[in-house]
């Protein structure tokens, strides 16, 4: 790939890649680091890479990338504190805006990963269902299942925050 | 107001369990979309899509955009290009002038050293035979009938 193609086909996604590898990683900063990390790896190799399918290549680097650093740094321990911390920032009264997303936000975070996941796939990136089995290497119809599950559960826990009054 | 309820209901359904079409789901997020008179059984969805929407738009933060480096300029890659052709050509012609000849032959300098060393070792066997002219011409007088 040329040094244009990579600008013209590449570095767009980067905002996507941020958003994936947050919603894998629950912390801005480790995932801010993946992006970067990644981007420059494909630069410097962008000779090998090829133009057609490039984007799915790109995502399936990043979420490899991401389950790595979660392997590593025990995405358990970090799921909670990303959870818990809500409590803390909710206290404080923002922006209605801001607080919705930290709200979706954070009722995301309690999801388990596989639906995380997928939910980020769908509903925040837009990607169609054929493309997310690709990308997490499953068929459809199991996509669908997993996100079914997903948005069910995601209702339930929002609905919860909702009358708790986001304390929890 | 009763059959908007019920299309949202209707779509809601189908949307949970990842059934609805694509137009389906335009429909349902336009349909809940913040401002509009919801029951407060809605709310909550309301709030998914506003969330699902407003996380769309995030961005890596630009403090910290990648920068990657920049393309060298055409002229300064033809400059290095010259520079390291003359520094070539500057090399071989200066190893041309210091190197010796292994021999003269007939005033001619010989660089070759096999062709020097097979030279020299001929003029040396030739060299050792006594007064090699006079016997060669009795070897032609010899051979004559």
């Amino acid at each position: 790939m040329k040094e244009s193609e990579f600008t013209a086909r590449i570095l767009p996604l980067r905002d996507r890649m941020f958003r994936y590898a947050r919603t894998l990683l629950l912390s801005a900063d480790e995932a801010e680091d993946a992006v970067h990390d990644l981007l420059e790896r494909l630069w410097t190799e962008r000779e090998r890479l090829a133009c057609r399918q490039a984007e799915p290549f790109v995502m399936t680097a990043l979420r490899n990338r991401c389950y790595d650093l979660l392997r590593r740094r025990q995405a358990v321990e970090r799921r909670n504190d990303a959870v818990t911390g809500f409590s803390e920032r909710s206290a404080a009264a923002e922006a209605e805006r801001w607080e919705t997303r930290e709200l979706v936000r954070r009722a995301i975070a309690r999801l388990p990963s596989r639906q995380r996941e997928v939910l980020c796939l769908k509903d925040i990136e837009g990607y169609p269902t054929r493309e997310i089995a690709e990308l997490t290497a499953c068929d459809e119809a199991q996509v669908r299942v997993i996100l079914s599950r997903a948005r069910h559960e995601l209702r339930e826990v929002l609905q919860k925050m909702m009358n708790d009054g986001g304390t929890k | 107001m009763e059959a908007r309820n019920e299309r949202i209901d209707q779509l809601a359904e189908r949307w949970l369990t990842a059934q609805a079409t694509e137009e389906e789901e335009r429909t349902l997020r336009e349909l809940v979309r913040k401002g509009a008179a919801l029951p407060e059984a809605f709310d909550d969805l309301g709030m998914l899509f506003e969330g699902f929407d407003d996380l769309a738009a995030e961005t890596l933060p630009t403090e910290r955009r990648i920068a990657l480096p920049a393309r060298r300029p055409l002229h300064r890659i033809v400059l290095s290009g010259l520079a390291a052709a003359a520094a070539i050509a500057v090399g071989v012609f200066s190893w041309q002038q210091h190197r010796e000849p292994y021999c003269y032959v007939d005033g001619k300098a010989i660089y070759n050293k096999e062709v020097a060393l097979s030279t020299t070792v001929y003029l040396d066997g030739f060299a050792q035979l006594d007064d090699p002219i006079r016997l060669m011409d009795r070897l032609l007088e010899d051979s004559r009938p």
